[in-house]
């Protein structure tokens, strides 16, 4: 089947669901970034769930 | 981390104007050596432009606590933007979760003519299909036309694909993304990455570049968007170049071309936003800021700056000429502000001129330039993780106002507690918990934010929730509607809030409070919202086995003793989440192997 960029991304890290347009998908996430008005909340909550790194 | 990459940059409050700020810079930086990030310290520019220089692959899935966030797919990354709690689970290895969008391909045909800029591309698309036109869709730039636009051109159309509400934008890897990966030293990251001959798309559009014209998003929406010379003439206050929406070298420096040798309108504000250290540094060695700062130009640090309305708020009543990729009401400051949205040659020409200026009329010749091959690249000025036998002995650095998370208790099988607060229709998150100066400052401080639950619709919430154990809040219709802020779910929690019965729930809205582990669910019976007061005591019962094995719960009215069904719309991964206390404790369980 020919893909055009986006179903590539995706399905290269589909690890949940299929690619129907509407059903829930869960991808790998390889890469991530934060900004200090949403950072601190994500770092309090890392350690509330008690990441180790 | 158990991501590849996990960068933490502070780029939004950079203004300290007391010790909250600094403060959370400083506890930025600890925590991204206690949990394995890199660190971007105030002063190294915008996240997007930066990760884009220093950081981003083709090829790999970015997810990002900022809207923007789609700019990454500038070099053929799937970038999305999402709630910091998703972000924290995706960089502790957990898959992120969406809804498969439309793929949206859009041919580009012909070159841009002089004068028109990439700006231009992404307002046009915004001029056919307002900011609600990319929902649920995918854009993906393809065709002849790719060619002519850089990687920095493409992070412009990419990072204002946020602006039509699409999940992200996507742009191929090609020659071009080799090259701009080369120029900053690290084209052992390009892969290509191109459609499949034949690729269909979802949806289809076209545009054929050589035919569009200079344009402008005039106040207060982003969808808003006319030729700018159909509104030529009108007088400007301020004009604002830089931005995450128009942050590359080629940006800063067609405008310092302009202006060279010339001065700007002695009445314009013109507000000059690096986005980059590096593009900073460039410029200034190129001798561009130079030119810009003999104008007239005020220069400032770089970062998200006026924006985000962190200082350079406009005057009254005055239009604001930005290359920023919004203009919401109010957002740059000045409550009735009029902001424009335009690429950095229709801002300059208006600065020169004092009044909106097609700059195809300024009657110079247009200074075509590209972005360098030759950027000075200072990727040491970034604080990379620490190995982990070092990062586990880091503490985190708190200030008074940075609070950790108070616990979450997991659901209990009954809970029996009064309603505290009936509300009505529409409720936003803006009603549930207020931003603002007055109260994002507290925002790592969830003791404290909290005491701003619901205050716009009951000042006395607060108060009166810390004297009961535990507490209901009845809702109309769209209970959470707007920002997703995660706030409107942790304030409340906090002060006891376990449930939310409603006749309905924004999406995001009834996802932050299972997240927070508090229970949202829908009167069977919409007519039943009007048999409960304030003040009512409820009882539910049996809440374990209900919601594991599905179907309405009974909830009784203690006080007017009368019963009445409610149901719940969660998936069976949501009723997990929600039976371990939320997400954290979710995710706690599964750290610690049980």
């Amino acid at each position: 089947m020919s893909l055009n960029v986006a179903q590539k991304l995706i399905q290269s890290h589909l690890v949940h669901g299929d690619m129907t347009p509407g059903e829930e998908i869960g991808l790998r996430i390889d890469q991530t970034l934060t900004q200090d008005a949403t950072g601190t909340l994500v770092m309090l909550e890392l350690e509330a769930m008690g990441w180790t790194g | 981390m158990k991501t590849e990459v996990s960068v933490q940059y502070v780029d939004h409050n950079v203004i300290q104007e007391d010790y909250k700020n600094p403060d959370d810079h400083l506890f930025l930086r600890s925590a991204c050596q206690r949990f394995g990030v890199w660190y971007s310290r105030p002063g190294n520019g915008v996240s997007h432009p930066c990760h884009q220089e220093n950081f981003g692959k083709p090829g790999k899935t970015l997810l990002g606590a900022d809207s923007h966030t789609p700019a990454g797919g500038a070099i053929g990354m799937l970038a999305i933007g999402a709630g910091g709690l998703e972000v924290a689970l995706a960089m502790a290895g957990e898959p992120f979760y969406t809804r498969m969008p439309l793929i949206w391909g859009v041919k580009l045909t012909g070159s841009l003519p002089d004068w028109v800029s990439a700006k231009d591309v992404i307002l046009e698309m915004l001029r056919r299909h307002g900011v609600e036109g990319g929902l649920g869709r995918i854009v993906e730039y393809h065709g002849p036309g790719l060619a002519t636009l850089s990687a920095m051109d493409r992070h412009v159309i990419a990072n204002m694909g946020a602006e039509l509400g699409a999940t992200t934008t996507v742009f191929p890897s090609d020659q071009e993304v080799r090259r701009f990966l080369r120029a900053w030293q690290r084209e052992e990251d390009w892969v290509e990455l191109a459609a499949d001959p034949g690729a269909a798309y979802d949806v289809h559009d076209e545009i054929d570049l050589s035919s569009l014209e200079p344009l402008i998003a005039m106040p207060s929406s982003p969808g808003n968007v006319r030729p700018v010379s159909e509104v030529a003439g009108e007088r400007i206050y301020q004009t604002y170049i830089g931005s995450s929406a128009n942050p590359g070298y080629r940006d800063l420096a067609v405008s310092a071309m302009m202006v060279q040798g010339r001065r700007v309108n002695d009445r314009v504000s013109f507000d000059v936003n690096p986005t980059s250290r590096a593009q900073l540094e460039t410029l200034v060695r190129d001798g561009h800021v130079a030119h810009l700062l003999h104008a007239g130009a005020r220069l400032h640090q770089a970062g998200c700056n006026g924006c985000i309305g962190m200082g350079q708020a406009p005057a009254t009543n005055e239009l604001s000429l930005r290359t920023v990729p919004r203009n919401f009401p109010g957002r740059s400051g000045t409550r009735e502000d009029k902001v424009c949205l335009v690429s950095p040659e229709t801002a300059t020409a208006s600065a020169l001129t004092g009044v909106i200026t097609d700059p195809r009329t300024l009657g110079i010749p247009y200074p075509r330039i590209a972005d360098p091959d030759d950027p000075i690249i200072n990727r040491e000025i970034f604080v990379p993780p620490l190995p982990l036998e070092a990062a586990l002995h880091v503490d985190l650095v708190k200030g008074p106002n940075i609070a950790s998370l108070p616990t979450f208790e997991p659901l209990p099988d009954a809970i029996e507690a009064p309603v505290l607060l009936k509300v009505a229709d529409d409720v936003s998150t803006d009603a549930i918990m207020p931003a603002g100066l007055r109260v994002l400052p507290f925002r790592s401080n969830i003791p404290r934010i909290a005491e701003f639950s619901f205050d716009r619709l009951d000042p006395t919430y607060a108060a009166r929730a810390k004297q009961v154990k535990g507490h209901v809040v009845v809702g109309g219709n769209n209970y959470g509607q707007g920002s997703s802020r995660e706030h409107a779910a942790l304030g409340p929690q906090y002060l006891g809030l376990r449930a939310v019965l409603a006749k309905g729930f924004a999406r995001i809205s009834s996802q932050n409070l299972i997240n927070f582990g508090v229970l949202p669910l829908t009167f069977v019976d919409p007519a039943d919202y009007d048999g409960i007061q304030a003040g009512d005591v409820l009882r539910l019962t049996d809440l374990r086995r209900v919601l594991t094995e599905g179907g309405e719960l009974v909830v009784e009215n203690v006080t007017r003793q009368r019963k009445f069904q409610v149901r719940h719309y969660m998936s069976p991964r949501q009723v997990q989440l929600l039976l371990s206390g939320g997400l954290i404790n979710w995710m706690k369980e599964r750290l610690s192997g049980r």
